[in-house]
């Protein structure tokens, strides 16, 4: 697509620029990617996401000797993968080998405690750094309803909980005194609604996408080519630069659908990638195309732009980003929530068979997997479990993997 | 004095051994659940978390569980999930899950939406989940408090009972009586383990009545107890004629600290505070915690279940402080959450060997 590459140019370019800016010394901070971002953004504070840092690691096949390294130091060999990476890379202090040289010390820290590892590893950061650590709080949803994504986008008030959108409101604003005080600059509030309002307008464009991605007769694009196009604006939500490239790329689509295109044009079966991307070989995902024609449709990243962002603001632009935040990751990983969403989007998207990555060491992404697994299953979609991690191939056999996915298209093929 | 046999045989039946009579059975899973507001109410706690000791031989496996625990769950929630589909707690009338504690999320999560699909049986306790955050802060305190207010909804509305100054003042007398008790045990040694754990399957009177003097047979290098909860006393007793265990850290391993607080906001705060809670915030709040809690051990031990996400990230630091200190450090690595007798003669000659 040409959406892909100017997105990926962009963000070659606007990486460098960000390495220029910290490399010079200038403040950033290292936050959880389920953090609140737009802070950040609309002060324009440099901010790297530890995940996305993870995924960089490990798409420069680094991760086996940091993950090494790690048992070596001693903490254990179960301890979660995905979050702690960089943290590893960081101890381990060998920069000249490390994308873009290596971080320098950030001067912020922020993370959700969604899981029990984050406040854990972001200790570790805020003792090797000295940076002040914000944790957010999560307590749970005690009366979950499945079908969050319906409720979440105008009803949140009462879906989250007042309490727990209070709490998360107050804490949010002792990030952005802390923000204040390292930019020496008064948060403009009153400009912080139209930023908010541009971020959802971005969010229903993608909904656009995802829509046609969903109804298209053959899926007009791979999802190595959707996971740039809607993570990297995504990253920039609400820049002027994102919004301008959501359109592009929705027009691509559009046109791409008008015309009959088909990212695989023997394309026989619908699937769908359960997790977070397999970064450390994404060239799976094209990896059953010409064989069964089978082609990824579906990945989390495009409807949860949608789903997992848009919130109405009611008047109160920090309260809606909080409603936003206080359950961002929980979505994906809880029950009900992942079961009911994975069976609506894979009716939405007409998938017969669905790739579940099943990250055991990173088990705040693996729990549900089971509930989601036999939500599907009863709707009619085969599934294939898929024991890995997305960012440590150290037990990761593609044959195999490739053999298991194989089997189950041959009886799907006949 | 040896244990009173009625502290073995409820350490070891556990909530088996309730059955509900005048009084509601209120369950608890996990720690910081504030124990004595919800006697106030007039339920009688019982922990579900720690399944009966016979459970390890013939606790039930039911299909619909086995179907949706992943084999990475926490195994405390595995196995009440397990014996929560079998009926084990029909009698009951509620139980609290912590959402603090490591596995009582999941296990809230698992049991309410296996409920839900109609997976297990409709009929049993009802479920509720306590959000208590482990911190002070102002927006915490205040979410806290609000926490309380709708717990304390819940209890009006299951156990029918409300809690006035008198049945308050009653609840906090008979816990004091029961810490104090608990002060004078031991820490070290199997038996008193044993007695202080029993207390929660039973009324604190009647636990605090049967806790008599035990022998302090602990002798020899100070041994702290390190790691992820361990419903049972099987370090104790590896442990046992190789050094005395001056403190056990671990959930299920730590004396409660003589209750002085007299209203809900102080008895919450002070739950809220506890710096040994591992999602204690901010999170250097645990760390210098464990780090003096250590200090004056000659050896330090840890072991973690397998599916740990927490404990393990503190594991190096703590090594380092603690052999500046002068003492020695010793990582057992996995500990299986019935751990069997190659496992506990394999663990106690690391130990001979870390004390040598």
């Amino acid at each position: 697509m040409i959406c892909a590459k100017r997105a990926t140019d962009y963000q070659r370019d606007w990486l460098r620029g960000l390495r220029q800016r910290i490399s010079g010394g200038e403040a950033y901070a290292f936050v959880n990617a389920d953090t609140p971002h737009e802070l950040f953004h609309f002060m324009d504070i440099p901010m790297v996401t530890n995940q996305w840092w993870s995924a960089v690691i490990s798409a420069k096949q680094l991760a086996p000797s940091y993950f090494d390294r790690m048992e070596e130091l001693g903490f254990h060999g179960h301890l979660p993968r995905y979050s702690s990476l960089p943290l590893i890379a960081q101890i381990e202090g060998d920069f000249d080998r490390q994308p873009w040289g290596g971080l320098p010390p950030p001067s912020l820290l922020c993370a959700r405690a969604s899981s029990d590892e984050h406040a854990r590893i972001f200790q570790r950061w805020s003792e090797l750094s000295g940076a002040p650590l914000h944790m957010l709080s999560a307590p749970g949803v005690p009366n979950p309803e499945p079908r969050w994504w319906e409720q979440a986008r105008d009803g949140w008030e009462a879906f989250y909980g007042t309490d727990r959108l209070d709490l998360l409101v107050a804490e949010m604003q002792e990030v952005i005194a802390q923000l204040e005080d390292l930019t020496g600059r008064a948060f403009p509030a009153d400009g912080f609604g139209a930023y908010m309002e541009r971020i959802d307008r971005q969010e229903r464009m993608l909904d656009e996408v995802s829509t046609m991605m969903a109804e298209a007769p053959k899926t007009p694009m791979r999802i190595s080519e959707q996971m740039p196009n809607v993570m990297i604006p995504q990253w920039h939500r609400g820049s002027d630069w994102a919004l301008a490239h959501v359109e592009a790329f929705r027009d691509e689509v559009e046109a791409r659908v008008r015309d009959g295109h088909a990212a695989c044009e023997n394309e026989r079966i619908r699937m769908m990638w359960i997790g977070a991307g397999l970064w450390f070989d994404t060239s799976f995902y094209s990896a059953f195309e010409e064989s069964h024609g089978a082609v990824f449709a579906w990945s989390m990243y495009l409807p949860f732009a949608a789903d997992g962002y848009i919130r109405a603001d009611h008047g109160d632009p920090l309260r809606a980003l909080a409603a936003r935040v206080s359950a961002m990751n929980e979505q994906l990983h809880q029950p009900p929530w992942v079961n009911e969403w994975m069976v609506e989007q894979a009716r939405r998207y007409r998938i017969e068979v669905a790739l579940m990555l099943v990250p055991e060491h990173d088990r705040f992404s693996g729990y549900g997997s089971n509930f989601a697994r036999e939500a599907l299953k009863a709707a009619g979609v085969r599934v294939v479990e898929i024991v890995s991690d997305m960012v440590d191939p150290r037990d990761w056999d593609g044959d195999a993997v490739k053999a298991q996915v194989t089997a189950v298209l041959d009886e799907v093929t006949g | 004095m040896p244990l009173a046999p009625a502290l073995r045989v409820a350490f070891e039946q556990r909530a088996d051994g309730l059955r509900a009579g005048g009084t509601p059975l209120v369950g608890v899973f996990g720690a910081g659940v504030p124990e004595v507001l919800i006697a106030a109410h007039g339920g009688q706690l019982a922990d579900v978390k720690a399944p009966p000791l016979a459970d390890a031989a013939d606790g039930p496996r039911v299909p619909a569980v086995d179907a949706v625990a992943e084999y990475f769950l926490d195994p405390f929630a595995v196995r009440f999930l397990h014996r929560f589909a079998a009926g084990a707690f029909d009698d009951f009338a509620l139980i609290v899950f912590a959402r603090d504690d490591v596995a009582g999320l999941a296990a809230y999560q698992y049991a309410l939406e296996l409920r839900r699909q109609g997976r297990v049986r409709s009929q049993g306790p009802r479920l509720y989940l306590w959000n208590m955050l482990h911190t002070d802060s102002a927006p915490a305190e205040t979410f806290n408090l609000t926490e309380y207010a709708r717990l304390q909804v819940c209890l009006r509305d299951v156990l029918g009972g409300e809690a006035d100054a008198q049945s308050l003042k009653d609840a906090i007398a008979r816990e004091a009586l029961r810490r104090a008790a608990l002060a004078r045990l031991p820490q070290h040694g199997s038996d008193a383990f044993m007695a202080r754990n029993a207390g929660r399957w039973m009324a604190p009177d009647t636990h605090a009545a049967l806790l008599a003097d035990l022998p302090d047979s602990g002798e020899g290098p100070r041994i702290v107890l390190v790691g992820t909860a361990c419903d049972i006393p099987v370090m104790h007793e590896i442990c046992a004629g190789l050094g005395q265990v001056m403190a056990d850290l671990q959930e299920y391993g730590r004396v409660p600290a003589p209750s002085e607080e007299t209203t809900p906001t102080a008895i919450l705060r002070g739950l809220s505070c506890d710096p040994l809670h591992i999602r204690a915030a901010p999170p250097a709040r645990f760390t210098s915690a464990l780090h003096a809690e250590a200090a004056g051990a000659d050896l330090v031990i840890a072991s973690v279940d397998p599916n740990d996400d927490g404990f393990g990230w503190e594991v190096p630091g703590l090594r380092t402080a603690v052999e500046a200190n002068g003492g020695r450090f010793l990582d057992l690595g996995f500990r299986p959450f019935r751990p069997d007798a190659a496992w506990r003669a394999n663990a106690r000659r690391r130990i001979e060997e870390a004390l040598a």
